[in-house]
């Protein structure tokens, strides 16, 4: 019974984002980059650190993409085809550990928010327009200049702050669903409120929560990226972005134009994909965007 | 003659089918005269009300053999020129939803100067000092031209309206419903306003009247036209309507409201629902609810047939219409 | 509407307080010395000691925190670290560096972003339409720094029509107070920069006001003014834009609190002199009183902005203004 109710889940979300061209693209992009990521050790001819010569022996220094080097390489003479897919593996790692943490919290928050109402409600939007306040990007690189330039301080960063735009939109759609005559008839029932939270109410913003786990994974690339960029990310954790950062560093951007396309390019992709997903999930959050 | 009209159609394309929403309405209206057009909901009335203002999307098809007003015609009209001197200076609307007709950010006074504005060449000051004067026409405060939409009352908000309506001193003013939605007590105010306005307006001016409720076309209006699905099936006086009906159609409505007169007369309401207009019908439109129906009804359209002068019916059974009015009032005809 | 007012005015006080409470106990929670946040290590020992005092270091946790939220609101924010001149006048220099290609970028990107909106409502599902979607979306994915080094290598490296960076051209005198914003140097160092940002905000306003007057334009006013014979252009920029703006405004308030942390970035790739670049240099160099007051500057800046799109929400809607007040 399960494995049924399962099947046609799937499928439901299936059919929503292959409804129109883009959630598909969007789709093919996501599932591209998780096998890269997932497959790095083995599709990677090099690592990323090693320096390398051509097959004339020379360091091969700043080449542009050739049949030997697919991206081309850096200035210390990196592959950065290798590069770029073990940094595949970091970037889609934390956008996707940022983004599923980040919105389990304002999900929650949102819902518990919205339930409860009264003073609980009070304080925790008054927390949340604290969050609000605070710039985003100058908050990881605090974070990271006070405690350090790890992995797990970045995703504790993003997550910290991504949470807010989840939190309000959930909340206020709880705060309607609440009045609806199915959660009365909960109620008369009995059920808990827990149950009624988890049970009833979570279920029928499912669009919204989706679309906002695809927008979440979204920022947090980007935030992650921007970080990575200035130059807080992990040294030992190469990313798209700390890959664009060694390149601003390198001063050889007017030369290496693969150095930067391969990266920039990818960035992009990754984040429209998740973009476009989250676009088709929100004509069935609201209906009144439906085409007519 | 103010507005004639012959043979308007109104058809719309869609993934289903044509929908012909209006096919074929002939009636008219004189100066001075008021008409009520009655009709169940989604016959069509809406659609001859917008295809009158042509505030119909590009996409539907409208044709007639006659649409003038005036002497003017109206269809070869450019959008331009309709919007300068049709629109409002000779056609008004007193819309369906008067909460929602408002904009709900800009004063009240000042959507109704900006129609002043727009077509005259009144200055500001002048237009707002008319509103009040309009204001106080149809019994609002002059003082409340300065108020927001969402301040007025139902009945205000009609009231408001209908001042909106008389901006120009059109010669003809399309009311939708305008007691629709309003408490009883509510409604009879606002209809003894209207033969008020109408009495003190010196100038002409004809009123279309829409409406699903007998009683409010029975009260205000000269001649009353009966629609269905989109057709028209009776034209004539209103006194003549009520006392010599000749179409079915018209026949079940008037047993479908109650009486004073027969107060204990039991209601009899006519069986089915509207048809789908999507697609060519053939025959009688009504055919399908009318309990005389005959044969022929399934392939002949009723032409329009002139019974009396100034009477007109659309169904090819009106010399039998002394049964019909008999049978009309037992219940059992109704039964099938 | 005044009770509406005074209690958002409260909201922006306490969140004003939250984040500068959060920002005391982040400093003070790292391993180690905590005055190392406060004081330089490269001084010698008197001088710290002296200033421990000064600065009442040596006292309990919360008598400290009362000194912080006293010397955050007096503006007194100690000195750098690495150049040991006083935080505030490193700080109002870059402010208003900041603000101007702030205001410049967002500027163009609601004027631009409002106008397209408009126009692919009216002209629904034409290419117009989709193209600018696509557009709009693609730019809003691609990280404003990425939008920034690809317009510097088209324009600057390779076209050189545009300058590298930096706010003036290098060498020019920079006191010439607010005379200097108006230079065409100025001006000429400006455009990228702000191009760079309008792209990046554009797609928000842009997609927000299309949908907002899609809503707006099946309304039954709508349809009356069009009634009134009121001229196309009229009804949709007096009529249905007017209703729509309520939208983007509320939006624009979440807008601008992304906008200040992308500065950060926009302001690395073009090396503009701005709180942005300020607060990535001191972060780098652990200048902590630098990074710490700079970082406050910028959230007490959403915070503002965030009322301010409060009370213009309040004041374009007029149903909110008098919901508050007794009517008769």
């Amino acid at each position: 019974m399960a494995l049924e109710s399962i099947k046609e889940g799937l499928t439901t979300h299936f059919r929503i984002i292959t409804k129109h061209k883009f959630g598909t693209f969007g789709a093919l992009v996501l599932l591209f980059f998780s096998i890269i990521a997932i497959f790095a050790p083995y599709i990677a001819p090099h690592t990323p650190w090693e320096t390398l010569r051509t097959s004339a022996g020379k360091l091969a220094l700043l080449k542009p993409p050739s049949g030997e080097f697919l991206l081309g390489t850096t200035a210390m003479g990196r592959d950065l085809f290798s590069q770029m897919i073990f940094a595949t593996r970091t970037t889609v790692y934390i956008g996707f550990v940022s983004g599923m943490i980040s919105i389990i919290i304002g999900a929650n928050i949102g819902l518990i928010s919205g339930f409860y109402g009264g003073k609980l409600d009070e304080v925790l939007m008054r927390f949340t327009d604290i969050v609000w306040g605070m710039p985003f990007l100058p908050f990881i690189i605090i974070l990271i200049s006070l405690f350090g330039r790890k992995l797990e301080f970045v995703i504790l960063a993003i997550c910290l702050v991504i949470w807010r735009s989840s939190a309000r939109v959930i909340r206020a759609q709880t705060l309607a669903i609440k009045q609806r005559q199915f959660i009365l008839a909960a109620k008369a029932r009995g059920c808990s409120n827990l149950r009624i939270i988890y049970r009833h109410i979570m279920p029928n913003i499912l669009p919204l929560l989706i679309l906002y786990t695809a927008f979440n994974i979204a920022w947090s690339v980007i935030a992650e990226a921007g970080a990575s960029f200035l130059g807080f990310g992990d040294p030992t954790n190469l990313s798209w972005g700390g890959i664009l950062f060694s390149l601003w560093i390198s001063s050889k951007i007017r030369v290496a134009w693969w150095w930067f396309a391969a990266p920039a390019i990818c960035i992009i992709l990754l984040v429209s994909a998740l973009v476009f997903i989250s676009r088709s999930y929100e004509e069935v959050a609201n209906p009144r965007l439906r085409k007519r | 003659m103010l507005l004639e009209i012959e043979n308007l159609k109104t058809h719309y394309q869609t993934a289903e089918g044509m929908v012909k929403a209006a096919d074929g309405i002939s009636f008219s209206i004189d100066k001075d005269q008021v008409f009520g057009l009655v009709g169940e909901s989604g016959c069509g009335k809406s659609t001859l009300i917008r295809t009158i203002m042509r505030l119909v999307p590009d996409s539907a098809h409208v044709s007639a053999d006659r649409l003038r007003i005036n002497g003017t015609d109206l269809l070869p009209l450019s959008d331009k020129e309709y919007r300068k001197s049709i629109l409002w200076s000779e056609i008004s609307l007193v819309p369906q939803s008067a909460m929602n007709s408002l904009n709900p950010v800009y004063k009240v006074g000042s959507q109704i100067a900006e129609i002043m504005l727009t077509h005259t060449k009144m200055k500001r000051k002048e237009a707002m000092e008319k509103v009040k004067e309009l204001f106080e026409a149809v019994g609002l405060q002059a003082g409340l031209v300065n108020s927001f939409a969402h301040e007025f009352s139902g009945g205000m908000r009609q009231r408001a309206m209908i001042a909106m309506s008389l901006a120009l001193n059109p010669s003809l003013i399309i009311m939708d419903e305008p007691t629709t939605g309003l408490d009883v007590l509510v409604q009879e105010r606002i209809l003894r306003k209207l033969i008020e306005i109408k009495a003190k307006m010196a100038n002409d001016t004809s009123i279309l009247l829409i409406t699903h409720d007998i009683s409010v076309v029975a009260e205000m209006s000269d001649r009353i036209g009966v629609m269905y699905a989109g057709q028209m099936m009776e034209v004539s006086d209103t006194l003549d309507l009520f006392a010599e009906p000749y179409h079915p159609y018209s026949l079940g409505l008037k047993n479908a409201f109650p009486s004073i007169k027969e107060w204990d007369r039991e209601l009899i309401s006519i069986p089915g629902s509207p048809p789908n207009l999507i697609g060519n019908f053939q025959g009688c439109i009504f055919r399908e609810r009318c309990p005389f129906r005959i044969k022929e009804c399934a392939t002949q359209r009723p032409e329009a047939k002139e019974v009396k002068p100034g009477h007109m019916v659309a169904c090819i059974r009106t010399n039998d219409v002394e049964e019909f009015r008999q049978r009309a009032g037992e219940k059992e005809t109704w039964k099938f | 509407m005044r009770t509406y007012i005074i209690r958002r005015g409260i909201y922006m006080f306490i969140a004003m307080f939250g984040v500068a409470t959060i920002l005391f106990f982040m400093f003070r929670m790292l391993p180690g010395d905590p005055t190392a946040q406060v004081i330089s290590p490269a001084l010698d020992t008197a001088t710290q000691e002296r200033m421990k005092a000064a600065f009442g270091l040596d006292k309990p946790m919360h008598i400290q925190y009362v000194i912080y939220l006293k010397n955050l609101v007096t503006m007194e924010w100690g000195r750098s670290f690495t150049s040991s001149r006083p935080v505030v006048d490193i700080l109002v220099y870059r402010f208003w560096n900041t603000i101007f290609l702030m205001v410049a970028g967002l500027f163009f990107a609601l004027v631009i972003g409002i106008t397209m909106g408009m126009i692919m409502a009216w002209r629904r599902n034409s290419f117009l339409d989709t193209g600018s979607t696509v557009g709009a979306l693609f730019f809003q994915s691609a990280p404003p720094y990425i939008t920034g080094i690809l317009l510097l290598i088209i324009f600057s490296y390779k076209l050189d029509l545009l300058p590298t960076g930096g706010m003036l051209t290098a060498g020019t005198s920079v006191d010439q107070g607010f005379g200097l914003f108006f230079s065409t140097d100025f001006l000429y160092h400006l455009i990228l920069p702000t191009v760079t940002v309008s792209l990046y905000y554009l797609a928000t306003p842009m997609l927000i006001m299309r949908d907002s007057m899609l809503e707006v334009m099946g309304s039954d006013f709508i349809e009356l003014a069009k009634a009134k014979g009121l001229a196309p252009i009229t009804v949709m920029i007096k009529h249905a834009a007017r209703n729509a703006l309520l939208a983007v405004v509320t939006v624009s308030a979440i807008m601008v609190g992304m906008a200040i942390g992308g500065q950060v970035v926009v302001e690395t790739v073009f090396s503009w002199p701005g709180m942005g670049s300020l607060m990535v240099e001191s972060a780098l160099s652990h200048d902590y009183p630098v990074a710490q007051a700079t970082f406050f500057v910028l959230a007490a800046l959403i915070i503002i902005l965030n009322f301010v799109a409060d009370l213009s929400y309040c004041y374009l809607d007029p149903r909110i203004k008098l919901s508050n007040s007794s009517q008769g």
